[in-house]
C-alpha cells in the first residue's frame, strides 16, 4: 500500500530510511521519524479503533500524550505495548499494530453492526439496570467488557530500571519557554534536566514561523547546540514527568524509543513549569467522526511529517491560533473549504491576512454537525442571518481554546479555577520553589513566552544562590485584550461527544446533573467523563462547559475535578521495574540456607524469610514429613532453624523501667539469666506481639520478638523513646543478624546440646527452664536460651552467624545416634498448637485482648503502668461476651481446618449466627485426633460443649477443650 | 573443634572475595572486615568523651559522617548516638571489651556487629550508576567521599560510605545480602543498555 497522504517534500522524517509495519493485518509503509500515528494518517487510515461503549468508529485526533482515540496494541520492533497512543509509539520496521475494542478490525467491527452501545450506554445504565438478581450476576461480563487492550500471557520485555538522582533545576517542557529557561541556566554550574515528553524540542513551535528573529527550525538547531555544549543540561527527550510529589519529588518516564523504558525518581531544588497548553475540541454533532482532529495536531502533521489529512478541509475555531493553519494547508495544496469562527471579524488578528489568500472565513458561525460515518463528507455550518449551509470537506480542524496544562502543580495540591475571561482553567498560586512561564502561564505571543522563559530560569538560579543573565532580554509586545470565547453549544445531544475516550455525551452530562450527580466529582464518577487514560485532557472543559450549560450555573463556580498523578498513563513494566519474579519484595535468608537445601529442603516465604517448610529427605510426601518431624521432637529430638527470630538488646542505667512499660508482665522483677514470656500491646490493648525477654544483666535486656514483626517491634520501641520517654537513658540495638540460632528441641535435646561441647552445665538443675547462658559452644561464643515452643524440653542455641552453618552440620552430625531430624516450619507450628500456644497474628487478630488468650490475670496482677493498660479497664474490653482462646478437638473422624466457622449454638449449618472461628488446627498424636485452636464467643465458658462448624462448604462438630493438648503440666518441657 | 566459619557467598572465609562483576563493575565480599556497634544511651557529653576516648577520635557529633581511627578502623555516624566501627574481623572482639570497659555505668550498649552487617566493595565507573537505580545517593546532602548515609537501597537498609569517587562501602545486613546481590546482577543488566538522559 503506498501512503497517498504523504506530501512528496518536507518533514522531519528520514525518507532515506523506509520501514514497514502492518496495521490490523494490512501491510503499509513509513519512515523512521514517523510515528505509528502519522505514518496511519500517511497511509489513509482513518479509522484506527471503536469508542469504548458504542463501537463507534474513531480516527486521529492529535498528535502527542492528549490523543484520546487512538489507542492500539503495538507488538514488534522491540516494542510490546498492550495498549498506547498511536500518537507517542515511534515507528519501527516490522511492527504489528492492532485496533483496540474492534474485531475481527477496526473497519469492520462486529459489536457495531449488532448495535451494540450506545442505547445501553448512557449514563448510569449499569448502576441502575444491573442490580438484580445481584451485581455478582452481571460482574464478570462487564468486568470482561470493561477496558482496552489483552494484558499478554507472557512476560514483557527485559525489565527497565529505575534510576534516581537529585539535581538543582527541573525544566519541565521543552517547548520555547522551557528551552529559553535552559539557555539562561546553561553554563550556571547547575545541574539541570530539561524533560520533554516528545520526541523533539520546540513544542507547538512552528518551525516555519519566527522566533527570536530567525526561522523556528533554525532558532531550534542553535538553541539545541547550546544546551549540549552547556556541559550542565542534560535533554531527557522522549521523558514524560508523570507525577509531581512532596518535597519536588517526581517521577519521570524516559522512553529509549526502542520499546525500553526508564523511571526516574527525580528530586528538584527548582522547577520551571514549561508545559504549555493543549489545544481543545468543539462541541456539535458527530463531532468524534473520523478526520475531526485538532487544528494544531493538523500542522504538527504537516510540518514534522508531511502528512496532511485529507484533501479539503474546513477549519473551525474561536480563537486566533487555529488561523494560522491557513496558509499552511494552502501552500501544502490543501484545499481550505471554510474557515468557520464563532467571534465577530473585529475579534480575528488574522482576517485580513486569511481573506488576502482567498478564503472567505465565515464569522459568527459555527459547525452543528459533521456528515459522513467512517470520515468526514463534509460539515453543516450555521451562521447568524444566514441559511444553514453545507461544505463539503474531508476533514476537519477544530480549534476550542486551548487547556493549560497545570496538572503537575495540581498534583501539588494548587488548585486550578475557571477564568471566564481566558476561557479556560488557570492557577494563580504555584507551589513553593516553582516558576512557571509560557502558554501554561497563559502566555500566548512567542516573544512573551520566551522572556517569561528566561526570566523563570534567573529566578531558579537566584533561589539557589546563583546570578545568571537572561537569555532572551527586551519587553513583549502588549497581547491584545482577551476575547471570552464564544461556545455555542449544540442540539442533539446525544451525538455530541464530550469525552471521546469515555465515550460521554452531553445527553448524558443533562441525565447525570437531571439525577443530582451535578457536581464536577459527580459527574466525573457517574458518566466516567474525565477518566481513563485521557484524564481529561481532552474534555475537562467541555465538560465542565456543558454541566454549566444543562444546570443553569456559572462555570467558574463550579469548581473543577481533582488532577491526580500519573499526568498520563505509564507502562506497568516501566512502574514494576526489577520488581517481579523473585525481586518483587526482599526475602531473607539464614546463615544455613545451604544446609536446608542439602538436606531437599521445600523452601517457602513465611514473614519475609525464606524457611524450610519441611524436608524432604524426612519423607518425600509433605504431611509424612511433617509426621516424621514432629514425631522427632515429641521422642528424640529435632532441629530447627530459629535465626529469624527477632533480637532487639536493650541497655542502659533505665533499661529495666523501660521494658516494663511494654510488657504486659513485671519485668523490673526479672533476675538476671532469668527469662520471661510476655505480651506487648497496642495503646488500644490489642496484642500487638509476643515473645521473650531475657535479662543479661541489671541494665541490660534481650528481646525476641516475633520474626515477621520483629522490625515493627524494634520501630514500637524507638519511638516511644523518642517522642515519649526521651528522659529514659537507655539504648536499643537490633542484632538479628548477628546470630545464627538453632533450636534444639525434644526429649534428646540436652543430650544433643551436651555434644556440642558447652563451656557451662546444661544439666537440669544448673541450666533450668527460662533460663538464659552465656559462654562457649563448640569453641565459639554462644548464647543458649532454655525456652519452648513445642512443649518440650528444648534449647535455643546463638552462635556468630558465620558459625551457622557449621553448627547445623554439626548438630546434625552429633545427633545421629539421638534420631535427630531437622525440622521445618510447619511441623513447628502444629507443635506448638497441641501445647496451646498462640502465634500472634493467626490465632489472634486486630481484636484479641490478653484475656482473650488467658493473659488477663497477668495483666490485672501488674500494677505498674504499661501501654495499653488503661484500654484494659474499658467496658468493651471487659465485655463477657468477648470471644476467647479454646481448644477443639473434632468428632466423627473429621479434619478440622484453619478458617472455619463455629455456629452460634442451636444451628447445625447456615445460614446461622457465628460464634467464633477455628484458627490453628493440626492432627495431633498426643489428642489422638483432629484438634484445634479456636477463639469462640464466651469460650471458657463452653469447655465440654459440642459446637457446629462450618468448614469448605460442609458442616463438622467438634467439642470445646482447655487449649492445651500436650503435657498440661509442662513436665516434659521443664525436664 | 572449633566451628569453622563461613563466608556469605561461598568465598575464602575472613578475607575479601569477589562476588559477582560487570563490566564496568565489581562487587567483593570484605570477609576480612568486622564491626562494632556503638549506641549511646544518651547525648550527654560524659558519654560521649568517654567513648571517643575509647576510639581514639571524637565521635562525629552528626549522622553521614566517617572519621578514621587506628589500626585500619574507621567510625561511621549514623546518628548523635549511633556509629559503627568499621575494624578488622579480627580485632573486633578486642574493640568490644575496650569501648565496654572505658564507659561506665551502662552509658553505651556495645556489641560486635560484623556478623549483622557484613561490608561488601561496590567500585568501578559504573558503580554509582548502579546504586542509583536502587535510592537516592543524594537526597538532603552530596555524599562525598568521606562521606556515609544509612538508607533503603533496592528495599534493603544499607549503610553507605563512599571511600572514593567510584568505589563504594556496603553494610548490608546478612539476611539480606542474597537478595541484594540479585538485585545488583538484574540491575546492571537491565541498566546496560545505555545512560541517563538522552542527549
Amino acid at each position: 500500500m503506498s501512503a497517498p497522504f504523504r506530501l512528496p517534500t518536507g518533514g522531519l522524517i528520514d525518507r532515506g530510511r523506509p520501514l514497514g509495519f502492518t496495521f490490523d493485518g494490512v501491510a503499509m509503509t513509513g519512515f523512521y521519524g514517523d510515528t505509528v500515528a502519522s505514518a496511519l494518517l500517511a497511509n489513509g487510515v482513518t479509522i484506527v479503533g471503536r469508542s469504548l461503549k458504542g463501537h463507534r468508529p474513531r480516527g486521529v485526533v492529535a498528535a502527542g500524550v492528549e490523543e484520546p482515540n487512538a489507542l492500539v496494541s503495538v507488538e514488534g520492533g522491540g516494542f510490546f505495548e498492550p495498549m498506547a497512543r498511536a500518537t507517542e509509539i515511534p515507528l519501527r520496521d516490522g511492527m504489528r499494530v492492532r485496533s483496540l475494542n474492534a474485531w475481527p478490525n477496526a473497519h469492520i467491527d462486529l459489536a457495531a453492526m449488532m448495535g451494540v452501545g450506545s442505547a445501553l450506554t448512557v449514563a448510569g445504565f449499569y448502576y441502575k439496570t444491573f442490580i438484580w438478581p445481584a451485581w455478582s450476576a452481571y460482574e464478570w461480563i462487564v468486568r470482561k467488557a470493561a477496558g482496552l487492550g489483552r494484558l499478554p500471557r507472557r512476560s514483557g520485555p527485559d525489565p527497565s530500571l529505575h534510576a534516581h538522582e537529585s539535581i538543582d533545576v527541573l525544566i519541565v517542557g521543552g517547548g520555547p519557554a522551557g528551552i529559553a529557561a535552559a539557555e539562561t541556566l546553561a553554563g550556571s554550574g547547575l545541574q539541570v534536566v530539561l524533560a520533554e515528553a516528545r520526541e523533539r524540542l520546540g513544542g507547538s513551535l512552528s518551525r516555519q514561523s519566527t522566533i527570536a528573529g530567525e526561522a523556528g527550525g533554525d532558532w531550534l538547531r542553535q538553541s539545541e547546540a547550546v544546551l549540549e555544549r552547556s556541559g550542565n543540561v542534560a535533554i531527557g527527550r522522549r521523558t514524560m514527568v508523570a507525577g509531581a510529589y512532596a518535597g519536588n519529588l517526581f517521577v519521570l518516564d524516559e522512553k529509549d524509543g526502542e520499546g525500553g523504558h526508564r523511571l526516574y525518581k527525580l528530586s528538584a531544588r527548582q522547577v520551571v513549569l514549561a508545559t504549555g497548553a493543549i489545544e481543545q475540541p468543539l462541541l456539535f454533532a458527530n463531532n468524534d467522526r473520523p478526520g475531526v482532529m485538532l487544528a494544531d495536531a493538523v500542522r504538527l502533521y504537516l510540518e514534522d511529517f508531511a502528512v496532511v489529512p485529507g484533501r479539503r478541509g474546513v477549519v473551525v475555531t474561536n480563537s486566533d491560533s487555529a488561523w494560522e493553519l491557513v496558509p499552511k494547508l494552502a501552500r501544502a495544496g490543501v484545499a481550505v473549504a471554510a474557515l468557520v469562527d464563532s467571534r465577530r471579524r473585529e475579534a480575528c488578528r488574522h482576517a485580513a491576512a486569511i481573506e488576502a489568500l482567498g478564503v472567505t472565513p465565515l464569522f459568527e458561525a459555527t459547525v452543528t454537525a459533521v456528515r459522513g460515518v467512517g470520515g468526514v463528507r463534509g460539515v453543516s455550518v450555521s451562521r447568524q442571518a444566514h441559511p444553514a449551509e453545507t461544505v463539503e470537506c474531508d476533514f476537519l480542524a477544530v480549534s476550542g481554546g486551548w487547556l493549560p496544562l497545570l496538572h503537575l502543580a495540581a498534583h501539588r495540591g494548587s488548585r486550578p479555577r475557571y477564568d471566564a475571561e481566558a476561557g479556560t482553567l488557570q492557577l494563580t498560586r504555584w507551589p513553593d520553589g516553582w516558576h512557571a512561564c509560557g502558554s501554561v502561564a497563559g502566555s500566548a505571543s512567542v516573544e512573551a513566552v520566551l522572556l517569561e522563559g528566561a526570566a523563570a530560569g534567573v529566578a531558579a538560579a537566584a533561589a539557589l544562590g546563583r546570578s545568571v543573565r537572561p537569555a532572551y532580554e527586551g519587553r513583549a509586545r502588549p497581547r491584545p485584550a482577551i476575547q471570552p470565547p464564544i461556545q455555542p453549544m449544540p442540539r442533539h445531544e446525544a451525538k455530541v461527544w464530550v469525552d471521546l475516550q469515555a465515550d460521554v455525551t452531553l445527553r448524558d452530562v443533562r441525565i447525570a446533573a437531571a439525577e443530582g450527580f451535578g457536581a464536577p466529582e459527580h459527574l466525573k464518577r457517574y458518566t466516567t467523563g474525565g477518566m481513563a487514560a485521557d484524564q481529561g485532557r481532552t474534555s475537562s472543559l467541555n465538560l465542565l462547559r456543558s454541566l454549566a450549560e444543562v444546570s443553569g450555573r456559572d462555570m467558574a463556580g463550579l469548581g473543577v475535578t481533582t488532577f491526580r498523578p500519573p499526568f498520563a498513563g505509564l507502562n506497568m513494566g516501566a512502574i514494576a521495574g526489577l520488581r517481579r519474579g523473585a525481586l518483587h519484595a526482599p526475602v531473607r535468608e539464614t546463615p544455613m540456607l545451604a544446609e536446608h537445601l542439602a538436606l531437599e529442603a521445600e523452601m517457602g516465604e513465611f514473614g519475609g524469610w525464606r524457611r524450610a517448610d519441611h524436608y524432604r529427605s524426612n519423607a518425600p510426601d509433605r504431611e509424612k514429613a511433617v509426621s516424621v518431624e514432629m514425631a522427632a521432637v515429641r521422642n528424640a529430638v529435632g532441629v530447627f532453624d530459629g535465626s529469624p527470630l527477632g533480637k532487639v538488646e536493650i541497655a542502659g542505667p533505665d533499661a529495666a523501667r523501660f521494658v516494663d512499660r511494654f510488657y504486659v508482665s513485671d519485668m523490673i522483677g526479672l533476675k538476671p539469666g532469668h527469662i520471661r514470656y510476655s505480651l506487648l500491646l497496642r495503646e488500644d490493648g490489642i496484642i500487638f506481639d509476643d515473645g521473650v525477654a531475657v535479662r543479661l544483666s541489671e541494665d541490660r535486656f534481650l528481646l525476641s520478638p516475633t520474626s515477621g514483626r520483629a522490625d515493627q517491634v524494634l520501630f514500637h520501641l524507638e519511638r516511644w523513646r523518642q517522642t515519649e520517654w526521651p528522659d529514659l537513658r537507655v539504648a536499643i540495638a537490633s542484632i538479628g543478624s548477628q546470630w545464627a540460632t538453632l533450636a534444639l528441641s525434644g526429649p534428646a535435646s540436652r543430650q544433643l546440646l551436651t555434644a556440642l561441647g558447652p563451656d557451662f552445665p546444661v544439666d537440669r538443675e544448673s541450666f533450668p527452664h527460662m533460663r538464659f547462658r552465656e559462654g562457649r559452644v563448640a569453641g565459639v561464643p554462644a548464647r543458649v536460651a532454655r525456652v519452648s515452643f513445642t512443649g518440650e524440653l528444648q534449647f535455643e542455641l546463638s552462635v556468630p552467624a558465620r558459625h551457622g552453618a557449621a553448627l547445623w552440620r554439626r548438630a546434625m552430625e552429633a545427633g545421629r545416634d539421638l534420631g535427630v531430624r531437622p525440622v521445618g516450619i510447619e511441623a513447628w507450628l502444629r507443635l506448638r498448637v497441641e501445647k496451646g500456644y498462640i502465634h500472634v497474628g493467626v490465632d489472634t487478630d486486630g481484636r484479641t485482648l490478653p484475656d482473650d488468650i488467658g493473659f488477663g490475670a497477668i495483666a490485672r496482677k501488674k500494677a505498674a503502668d504499661f501501654i495499653g493498660k488503661r484500654s484494659l479497664d474499658l467496658s468493651y474490653a471487659n465485655d463477657p461476651d468477648r470471644d476467647q482462646l479454646v481448644g477443639l478437638l473434632a468428632g466423627d473422624g473429621a479434619v478440622l481446618e484453619p478458617g472455619g466457622r463455629i455456629l452460634a449454638a442451636g444451628h447445625a449449618r447456615p445460614p446461622a449466627p457465628v460464634d467464633g472461628r477455628v484458627t490453628s488446627a493440626t492432627m495431633s498424636v498426643a489428642a489422638g485426633g483432629s484438634i484445634a485452636l479456636a477463639m469462640l464467643r464466651r469460650g471458657r465458658e463452653r469447655l465440654g460443649e459440642v459446637v457446629a462448624i462450618q468448614q469448605g462448604g460442609r458442616q463438622l462438630r467438634a467439642r470445646v477443650t482447655e487449649p492445651v493438648f500436650h503435657d498440661p503440666a509442662g513436665a516434659r518441657l521443664r525436664a | 573443634m572449633t566451628l569453622e566459619s563461613a563466608s556469605i557467598f561461598g568465598g575464602p572465609a575472613g578475607l575479601a572475595a569477589p562476588v559477582i562483576s560487570g563490566d564496568g563493575w565489581q562487587f567483593v565480599e570484605r570477609g576480612d572486615l568486622g564491626a562494632v556497634q556503638l549506641v549511646a544511651a544518651d547525648e550527654g557529653e560524659t558519654t560521649l568523651s568517654a567513648l571517643g576516648a575509647s576510639v581514639g577520635v571524637t565521635l562525629p557529633a552528626t549522622g553521614r559522617t566517617v572519621e578514621l581511627v587506628g589500626e585500619g578502623g574507621r567510625v561511621i555516624g549514623l546518628s548523635p548516638r549511633w556509629w559503627l566501627l568499621e575494624c578488622p574481623l579480627s580485632a573486633e572482639p578486642a574493640w568490644v571489651a575496650r569501648i565496654a570497659d572505658a564507659v561506665p555505668g551502662a552509658g553505651v550498649l556495645v556489641t560486635a556487629f560484623g556478623d549483622h552487617l557484613p561490608w561488601f566493595d561496590l567500585t568501578g565507573p559504573r558503580a554509582e550508576s548502579l546504586l542509583s537505580a536502587g535510592a537516592f545517593l543524594h537526597l538532603g546532602g552530596p555524599l562525598t567521599t568521606g562521606r556515609a548515609r544509612r538508607m533503603l537501597l533496592a528495599q534493603v537498609p544499607v549503610v553507605l560510605v563512599r571511600l572514593r569517587e567510584q568505589a563504594w562501602r556496603l553494610g548490608i545486613e546478612r539476611s539480606r545480602a542474597f537478595y541484594f546481590r540479585y538485585w545488583l546482577a538484574a540491575a546492571a543488566q537491565a541498566g546496560s543498555s545505555g545512560d541517563r538522559h538522552s542527549t
